[in-house]
């Protein structure tokens, strides 16, 4: 509709589909919603034109642009009330909660992990200091250090997968309930439990065989020696 | 089958430096049985893990089979000693974790033979070695001197050339003893080159040679 048919009438000059606005932890895709460019003939509208969104360059001083900004609006709006404030910050007040769960998340998994890693180094220093003279008679009788290491590391990673196994449909549901939550939803991609595994993996491998690193490559007849 | 020149070898910690091998040469033939006598502490040990890779020697040449092996690394020295040189203990070091059958089959694993394979050459062996019915016990369920025959089984297991065996009749009474050195007498008459460590002039006497050591040189029997 190109022409007013009655007067105050607003051409409609474009339909956009699910705007999406507020939270994302609800859905408001369905809301109608209108648009209006106010031009020089609806000033009389008044104080309807109260937000002003500023993009800043990127690297600028913020603290210095805001002052700035508020100085500018100031002198333009004499007496009106002036809030500057950063988009990225209020969208940090709108997601607070969510930002501190992953935070507790976070804080606990490194907490779970260094335990885990605290007991994988004792109990590898244990068994390699136990397993001395073992894998002194392996080495005389033609094993090599790579075999050795590997002998070594297979329980951690037999141990690794089965936690493994246990542990993705846990995640998987956890992360799902979650996610039930909002309205908007990333998927849970497949290749993050992989990926998980791997990091883990290598930390785990890394810290056995850095322990096992001596006795592997000590000379068998030290370790066979008769008391 | 083995020629050492000038070899010595020397421990060094902190504070003392022992010499423990002091200019040995020694040449062993193809199909030998070299018994070295010599009083305790005079390098008979070192003697036999220089000869079985196991260490390096300080200085000196070391041809094994026609290969210098006296300065390889760690890896080809496991390459080399693999297949090639079974070992005996005085104090048996079989892996108490397995038992007999995986203690045997040890050797065969490392050298990757299949197994198939490995099981039925691991069943000849124990039956030679007459301890096929304990193939399923574990060291401690074995008296002195089964473990060495399972030991011995263990080093023969992979058809070595040359068998190094240190005092392998020392923790065992003379009835086992005469048992191990007969079969070890039997695997000299089929061809491999033994060299043996004794305090036993009785076990010495089973070998074709005896070399005599003291304060880590031979003084007999080059
Ligand atoms: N790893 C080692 N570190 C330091 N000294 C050693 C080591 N192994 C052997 N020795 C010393 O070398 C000498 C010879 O030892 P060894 O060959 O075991 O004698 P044997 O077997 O004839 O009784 C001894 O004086 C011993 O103390
Ligand atoms: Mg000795």
């Amino acid at each position: 509709m190109d022409k007013e048919l009655t007067d105050g009438d607003l051409p409609v000059i474009g339909v956009c589909e699910n705007v999406r606005y507020g939270s994302v932890h609800q859905d408001r895709t369905t809301d109608p919603v209108a648009f209006v460019i106010l031009g020089e003939k609806y000033a009389s509208w008044g104080d309807r034109l109260d937000i002003l969104n500023v993009r800043l360059a990127q690297n600028s001083n913020k603290v210095e642009l805001r002052h700035q900004i508020e100085d500018k609006l100031r002198e333009m709006n004499g007496d009106a009330e002036v809030t500057v404030r950063f988009l990225d910050q209020q969208l940090e007040n709108l997601y607070q909660e969510e930002f501190r769960f992953i935070r507790q998340v976070l804080v606990f998994s490194i907490i779970c992990l260094v335990i885990t890693l605290i007991g994988v180094f004792c109990l590898t220093l244990f068994e390699t200091e136990y397993r001395r003279k073992e894998i002194g008679i392996r080495k005389v009788f033609g094993s090599t250090e790579e075999e050795i290491l590997a002998l070594l590391s297979r329980r951690y990673l037999v141990l690794l997968l089965i936690s493994f196994v246990m542990a993705v449909p846990l995640a998987w549901y956890i992360g799902q309930q979650w996610l039930l939550s909002f309205a908007e939803r990333t998927p849970i991609h497949w290749w993050l439990f992989p990926l998980a595994l791997m990091a883990v993996g290598t930390i785990t491998l890394a810290t056995v065989v850095v322990q096992s690193w001596r006795t592997a490559n000590e000379n068998p007849i030290n370790s066979i020696k008769n008391e | 089958m083995l020629q050492l020149t000038d070899i010595t070898k020397v421990f060094r910690t902190e504070e003392v430096e022992t010499v423990a091998l002091n200019g040995v040469s020694l040449n062993v033939r193809p199909g030998e049985f070299v018994a070295v006598m010599g009083p305790s502490g005079c390098g008979k040990s070192t003697l036999l893990n220089v000869l079985g890779l196991l260490d390096n020697p300080t200085s000196g040449r070391y041809v094994l089979d026609g290969e210098e092996v006296g300065t390889l690394k760690e890896r080809q020295r496991t390459r080399v000693r693999k297949g090639k040189i079974g070992f005996v203990f005085q104090s048996f070091n079989l892996i108490e974790e397995l038992n007999v059958e995986q203690n045997v089959e040890l050797p065969l694993r490392y050298l990757g033979v299949p197994a198939r394979e490995r099981k039925k050459r691991v069943e000849e062996i124990l039956q030679r070695m007459a301890i096929s019915h304990r193939s399923k016990h574990f060291p401690n369920q074995l008296s002195g001197g089964q473990q060495q025959r399972v030991a011995i089984a263990r080093a023969v297991v992979s058809n070595p050339k040359l068998i190094l065996a240190d005092e392998p009749t020392g923790n065992l009474d003379s009835k086992n003893g005469l048992e191990v050195m007969q079969l070890l007498t039997q695997l000299n008459q089929e061809g491999t080159t033994i060299v043996m460590v004794t305090h036993s002039q009785r076990d010495a006497n089973y070998a074709s040679r005896i070399v005599e050591m003291l304060d880590g040189q031979i003084t007999e029997g080059l």
